[in-house]
């Protein structure tokens, strides 16, 4: 991707987007999740919103999209220890962390292949939460031009 | 325990080869608008919208609800765009559904499309798979010798296709959305119509449509608050299964009859002959209905088309198979889906018109896609679950 001409002017374009991969999560409901295994990661908020297709009518400085999916997944709210964003350009990190209300929060930003990318945020996340690193994360996926479409979640482990 | 859903708004545009007084985005807003209407809402009153289409290849229009969010009343609100090939439709339908009846939205507006005249349907399934011979034949040559199967494994008589491209037709009729209006439909016009992929003729094939098909879909309160008669969700099922595989049966599909026992578990249906009063099938190619109605368990295997012969799935018959025209009479791909569990539910509500089943409580909306591999059913009701 680098060496293409159309983007060979963006140093930092991530160059795991394009690439092969698949990615798999189980999800399963309380009691049932409980018994598969001991450190469930429970999803404590979730939420999906989309902006206007058309760039003019957006400010693309902003994501309201991203705002609005942040606080009703409870982003805001919940004092994540970290957060694990879809980024596929590097400068929308900085417009998610303002959106996200994510001041002085550790961001993850490792990519998957584009159209995994999203599903590896949430089990790149769930991992680091079984794993007892860190009790509470922040999960986003967008899709669109300019981070037209945005989905948040909130991630918890289980209180030991 | 989960919410009672109900349908409380149903839009349909006219079907037609080409809708070029529309784009894709006038399309799907028209069909939309109508299913408002008919619920007494405005967008705004709309939670969330739940989108499905056929392969993007069909128009070439990548993630096409990207550019539909503002069409649709979208922005600001959660959209979600289903695919499953030719069973999108249905399977949108159970989407959002679960979007109700799980209690993550209260009101959600579901729509499906395909504007076959910006496409070319055929190209786009003519995929060259690795390792296989190329068939670009399309959907009929791929499903042709399944249908000789079946007329070979139940003895079924060649007339049996011609019967059920007629009477859809008829039953086209009295449907004002319907694409295919033929007056003069007749056994001899659709025996001498050319032979396409044998067994099936030019007549007993589905037509290539654009249009778009709405509805919407509430929780019980909002449900009671409806101004029109609301058709409640007794049930709703998925199944699938690979499209080729050693030992699948591609005449009567294991997912299929899977997906109808799920459905019917749900509903408290114990015999679908009996308790349900019409049915909209996804009959692409005439000789699906009686194929279907074995896989649906309508009647036993190799019987089906008995059911066709002796006029029991006419309108005026004892089970009416698809009294809107089904598939048959209109192909808008993606919508196909939508179009039989909307009328399914017009069905019940008492509000298809000249095609009402007189009396219909119960019904059921099915869809198939792929390789005859995905399926999707629901089943509505007059009263509630």
């Amino acid at each position: 991707m680098r060496d293409s001409g159309r983007v060979a002017a963006v140093p930092d374009v991530p160059p795991t987007v394009v690439a092969d991969g698949a990615c798999a999560v189980v999800l399963a409901t309380g009691d049932r999740a409980r018994e598969l295994t001991s450190t469930p990661v429970w999803i404590r908020g979730l939420d999906h919103r989309i902006d206007p297709p058309g760039l003019g009518l957006r400010d693309l400085t902003r994501s309201a999209s991203a705002r609005l999916a942040g606080e009703q997944a409870g982003v805001g709210s919940s004092s994540v220890e970290r957060a694990w964003l879809h980024v596929p350009y590097p400068h929308q990190e900085l417009i998610l962390r303002e959106e996200l209300g994510l001041d002085g929060v550790e961001v993850d930003t490792d990519e998957g292949p584009m159209m995994v990318a999203g599903l590896a945020r949430f089990a790149a996340a769930a991992e680091a939460i079984a794993a007892g690193g860190v009790r509470r994360g922040a999960v986003h996926a967008t899709s669109g031009t300019c981070l037209q479409q945005n989905l948040v979640a909130v991630l918890e482990g289980s209180a030991a | 325990m989960s919410e009672r859903v109900a349908v409380v708004g149903v839009g349909q545009t006219r079907y037609a080869a080409k809708r070029q007084d529309v784009s894709m985005a006038g399309l799907v807003r028209e069909a939309a608008l109508r299913a408002l209407e008919d619920a007494g809402m405005t967008w705004r009153d709309i939670d969330a919208v739940v989108i499905g289409k056929a392969p993007d290849m069909f128009e070439g229009v990548m993630m096409p609800e990207l550019y539909l969010a503002d069409a649709l009343g979208a922005v600001g609100k959660p959209m979600l765009r289903v695919h499953t090939a030719g069973s999108v439709g249905g399977s949108t339908g159970v989407m959002a559904t679960h979007l109700v009846s799980s209690g993550a939205h209260r009101r959600v507006l579901v729509v499906c499309y395909e504007k076959q005249s910006e496409s070319n349907a055929t190209w786009a399934l003519s995929i060259r798979l690795p390792f296989t011979p190329g068939l670009v034949t399309g959907a009929g040559g791929f499903f042709a010798p399944i249908i000789r199967a079946y007329m070979r494994r139940a003895n079924a008589p060649d007339h049996v296709g011609i019967k059920v491209a007629v009477k859809d037709r008829v039953n086209a009729l009295k449907n004002p959305y319907a694409h295919l209006q033929i007056p003069d439909i007749s056994e001899d016009k659709v025996r001498e119509s050319p032979m396409l992929w044998d067994p099936i003729r030019y007549l007993e094939t589905c037509p290539s449509s654009d249009g778009a098909c709405a509805v919407v879909l509430t929780d019980e309160a909002s449900a009671d608050a409806a101004p029109n008669p609301v058709a409640w969700v007794h049930g709703t099922a998925v199944r699938s299964e690979p499209t080729i595989g050693a030992g699948r049966d591609t005449v009567n599909p294991h997912a299929g009859r899977d997906c109808a026992a799920d459905v019917y578990r749900q509903a408290g249906v114990t015999d679908p002959r009996r308790d349900i009063d019409c049915a909209e099938v996804y009959v692409p190619f005439s000789w699906y209905e009686p194929m279907w109605l074995e896989n649906l368990g309508f009647a036993d295997e190799g019987a089906g088309w008995k059911l066709v012969d002796d006029g029991t799935t006419a309108l005026d018959g004892d089970l009416p198979i698809n009294p809107s025209g089904g598939v048959l009479s209109s192909n808008p791909i993606g919508a196909s889906g939508m179009c039989r569990f909307a009328e399914a539910a017009l069905q019940v509500r008492g509000m298809a018109g000249e095609h009402q089943v007189d009396g219909a409580r119960l019904a059921l909306g099915h869809a198939y896609g792929g390789g005859s591999q995905f399926f999707a059913m629901w089943i509505v009701g007059s009263e509630k679950p």
